[in-house]
């Protein structure tokens, strides 16, 4: 026998390294970045695509991909915003928490039949999951832009628990903040620890494998993007308490592109088969802290998505042998020259 | 005593294929604690049979039961349900998961909170291994990180684990295995009978067939042939009956090679993989390549060809150096390889047999940048008459090929580049005895010519049958280049092994000087 090449695989704890040394560059950016209102207020604000990023390691996981999460946070948000204001005014005028259940119940159930119904067009007939959910992105969206006339869906009346929710914090941490932790911890249970987590990574790694292994191929593949659609709905649902109002225009504008970016740089393979929930975590967190870090340098908002594609792109880069080899190659050049030049 | 009430009984199944009908009505009964042989040529059935048996196809015409229960749905999950378990020939093992959460994939086992209980699992798949010894395989280890030989094993260890399985299926399970591990794999199954599991056993390995099965059936074309106790049929009977006519001499006569080298190979070396491998290969002749899985014979192969850049040594071919080791500059200088992985490498199976044939050698057929068709055709039909491809015609697509007959198309692609080195990779794996005569008579006509031909070949025989010289590889070296009287079994096992060695094959002084002392 050859031996083994070894295995250890630096890519497994790339994420973290790079989180951590985001946190340096933070630490040396400013002495504010420290402060724990600053912290505090990046994980907030990754928060919102973070939960939805969860839901897309499932997705990815199990070698697909949801182009329709960006969109349907618009969609989700309207039917969220429009079912408080007509329970709320005209339906039972006054009642607070109904409103606010069904609101949520409104909009969960949105994402998760929509979610249901371009899983059910993946799996069914075969449709590649870029095309189905690139045709969901169009749909969500222009159903968002036609119900909202363009315009803003906007919480009516004094409906204050709705804002005190999105806005609130639990022991000092931000709501969304501590949702998005606890998902992320149930998520990896599920993953790591159920018969369905792990049939997610036999069949990204290999549907023909599980599927003879008499493993519901098609049932695993749906759910995953309906747990994508139910993180859409429940992350709307935060961003929408949190602003009082949804914008059909630029509510979740490219939110996909975060929410893959966040999966991606958290070490989940883009081809499927592994990934981890606290590499999506770091993921995001490190988008965050790049967006915090580029706004303290002054630099234009409109210059920050030119960074995250960057960053994807060497995501997605280092994570393929063909680089790692040439990286190599090139190491070990330098290390010969050095001692031809002894 | 076979229990009286079969396990398995299958009434007259026929299957068919848009018109096409590759099983006709076949019947056969298996004994719970039987060891149930199946063999046939490539296109005989075989696939065919066992794919309904484990649910994967719905039969066109007939039936059948497991146990007492007439099955009426096809579906694998039913099957698995009635404790019906296939091994298939290609791997089924998720390499991105752990070795037994490969074992239990599809039957886990939960424990509190209905969350998967791990330990339980790794335990147990460590008992199991241990018990064919493997006990080397650590169970929670990636599964990627795993030799062919032991993902044999997981697959042996996953079929077994399932403790309500009564029927276990094996599709050539030893093509990749030693002999030691075959050795293994038969005790195992030798196990499981006495436990009074079913086993159903198909191989090529006729040899095999007759060691562990209790009887054995013969499928050719389609057609039930014969049910016999396995001691009534010798290897020869059983081979003569698979083709349906006596089987002469398997290996045609060797031809003689000249004394003009057309490869030299001089000390290529690439970390981790091979070492100072040293040989030449005179037009001609048929030169082996033999050893264990894993000893580097396909990486060396690869690193002739350029697939895999070598980090010192030379290449000749012809007396032409190739100095960049790149694939281009290998086939330029006349190096055509035959890939082991055909399905993977060697052909697009979506295409048809002219796209195929001519896919290495477009540039032939160009004139002022475009393809003529007519040439490529007459090229492919030329192939299909020197090969005796069986095809219905040559825009048929190769997914409906057998095996021998895919084998043939990506040999014609081959040799239409017009090599003067050919590498063969296992050129006979899992296709039928008449392919396999077919095959042989080639590569020794090829060698007639002028060829030089490098074999790689698990099988011994077939090394021994068609080799002028074979280098014996372990762990990434030579550790002896063996001829004439020397080139026997035994003798190849003991260089492979190690026990023996050839001084200065190793050291990498020439292949000329080491026969010479």
């Amino acid at each position: 026998m050859i031996p083994q090449r070894s295995r250890f695989n630096l890519v497994a704890f790339a994420p973290y390294i790079a989180l951590l040394l985001m946190l340096l560059v933070g630490s040396l950016t400013s002495e504010h970045f420290f402060q724990l209102r600053n912290v505090l207020n990046i994980t907030r604000q990754v928060s919102y695509t973070g939960i939805i990023a969860l839901g897309m390691t499932f997705v990815i996981i199990a070698g697909g991909i949801d182009l329709s999460v960006g969109s349907a946070v618009a969609f989700i948000g309207g039917v969220v915003v429009l079912s408080i204001n007509h329970i709320f005014l005209v339906v039972w005028p006054g009642a607070e928490y109904t409103a606010f259940c069904l609101a949520f119940i409104a909009g969960l159930a949105v994402g998760l039949v929509g979610s249901g119904v371009s899983g059910f067009l993946i799996t069914k007939f075969n449709i590649p999951p870029f095309i189905a959910t690139l045709g969901f992105m169009g749909i969500y969206r222009s159903l968002a832009l036609y119900i909202g006339d363009g315009g803003e869906f906007r919480v009516t009346g004094s409906f204050g628990i709705f804002s005190r929710f999105g806005t609130g914090l639990i022991l000092g941490v931000p709501t969304p903040s501590i949702i998005f932790f606890l998902l992320a911890a149930v998520f990896s249970l599920i993953l790591n620890w159920t018969r369905f987590g792990r049939y997610v990574c036999a069949i990204g790694s290999n549907e023909k494998v599980a599927s003879y292994a008499a493993v519901r191929v098609a049932m695993v593949r749906m759910l995953t993007y309906i747990i994508c659609g139910g993180t859409v709905a429940l992350s709307t649902f935060l961003l929408a308490a949190r602003m009082n109002s949804i914008n059909s225009t630029n509510a979740g504008n490219l939110y996909e592109l975060d929410a893959i970016a966040a999966v991606v740089i958290g070490g989940t393979a883009m081809t499927g088969g592994s990934g981890s929930m606290a590499g999506t975590v770091a993921g995001a967190m490190i988008l965050g802290i790049i967006n915090n870090i580029l706004n303290m340098w002054g630099v234009s908002a409109y210059l920050q998505g030119t960074v995250k594609g960057l960053i994807i792109v060497l995501a997605v880069l280092i994570q393929r042998q063909e680089f790692q080899d040439l990286v190599k190659e090139g190491i070990m050049r330098i290390f010969r020259l050095r001692e031809k030049a002894k | 005593m076979p229990d009286p009430t079969p396990v398995l009984s299958v009434n007259a199944v026929s299957k068919e294929f848009s018109g096409v009908r590759v099983l006709n009505a076949v019947s056969l009964t298996v004994a719970a604690g039987e060891i149930f042989g199946i063999i046939g040529e490539n296109g005989a059935g075989k696939s065919t049979l066992l794919k309904i048996i484990s649910g994967v196809y719905t039969p066109t015409e007939g039936s059948l039961s497991v146990g007492e229960v007439p099955v009426t749905r096809f579906d694998p999950q039913v099957a698995k349900s009635l404790g019906v378990t296939m091994i298939p020939q290609e791997f089924n093992l998720v390499g991105d998961l752990t070795v037994f959460e490969n074992i239990f994939l599809g039957q886990e086992q939960l424990g509190r909170f209905g969350l998967l209980n791990k330990r339980y699992m790794r335990e147990r798949s460590r008992v199991i291994l241990e018990g064919l010894n493997a006990s080397y395989i650590n169970p929670s280890s990636q599964l990627d990180s795993l030799s062919a030989a032991q993902r044999q094993m997981v697959e042996i260890a996953k079929a077994i684990v399932n403790e309500k399985s009564r029927i276990i299926i094996m599709d050539e399970p030893t093509t990749v295995l030693n002999q030691t591990e075959v050795e293994i794999l038969f005790n195992t199954i030798r196990d499981l009978k006495a436990r009074g599991v079913a086993v159903i056993y198909v191989s090529h390995k006729l040899r095999e067939v007759k060691a562990v099965c209790d009887r054995v059936l013969v499928l050719r074309d389609g057609n039930f042939i014969s049910v016999d106790p396995v001691q009534d049929l010798d290897e020869v009977q059983m081979a003569s009956r698979m083709v349906g006519r006596e089987l002469t001499q398997v290996f045609p006569p060797k031809s003689v090679p000249t004394s003009e080298p057309a490869l030299e190979v001089e000390n290529v070396t690439v970390p981790g993989l091979l070492r100072n491998i040293t040989f030449t290969v005179q037009r001609g002749e048929v030169f082996g390549l033999a050893g264990l899985m894993g000893a580097g014979r396909t990486e060396t192969a690869e690193t002739l060809i350029g697939i895999i850049r070598r980090s010192t040594g030379r290449v000749r071919v012809r007396g032409v150096e190739l100095a960049s080791g790149r694939p281009q500059e290998a086939v330029a200088a006349g190096l055509a390889y035959l890939s082991e992985d055909r399905q993977g490498k060697g052909i697009l199976v979506k295409a048809d047999m002219v796209e195929n044939i001519c896919l290495s050698s477009l540039r032939f057929y160009a004139q002022n940048g475009f393809i003529s068709n007519r040439r490529r055709r007459q090229a492919a039909g030329k192939y299909v008459d020197r090969f005796s491809i069986r095809a219905a015609n040559l825009a048929a697509n190769l997914e409906f090929f057998s095996g021998g007959n895919q084998q043939k198309v990506s040999l014609s692609k081959c040799l239409d580049t017009h090599p003067k080195v050919i590498i063969f990779d296992e050129p006979t794996r899992g296709i039928d005895i008449k392919a396999k005569s077919d095959i042989y008579n080639f590569i020794q006509s090829l060698a007639g010519e002028g060829l030089a031909c490098i074999l790689i070949s698990s099988e011994l025989e077939e090394v021994i049958g068609l080799c002028h010289r074979v280098a014996v590889l372990h762990e990434g070296e030579i550790t002896g280049i063996l001829e004439g009287k020397d080139l026997t079994e035994e003798e190849i096992m003991l260089y492979a092994t190690r026990l023996k060695t050839t001084p200065g094959t190793t050291g990498g002084e020439s292949p000329r000087q080491v026969e010479a002392s």
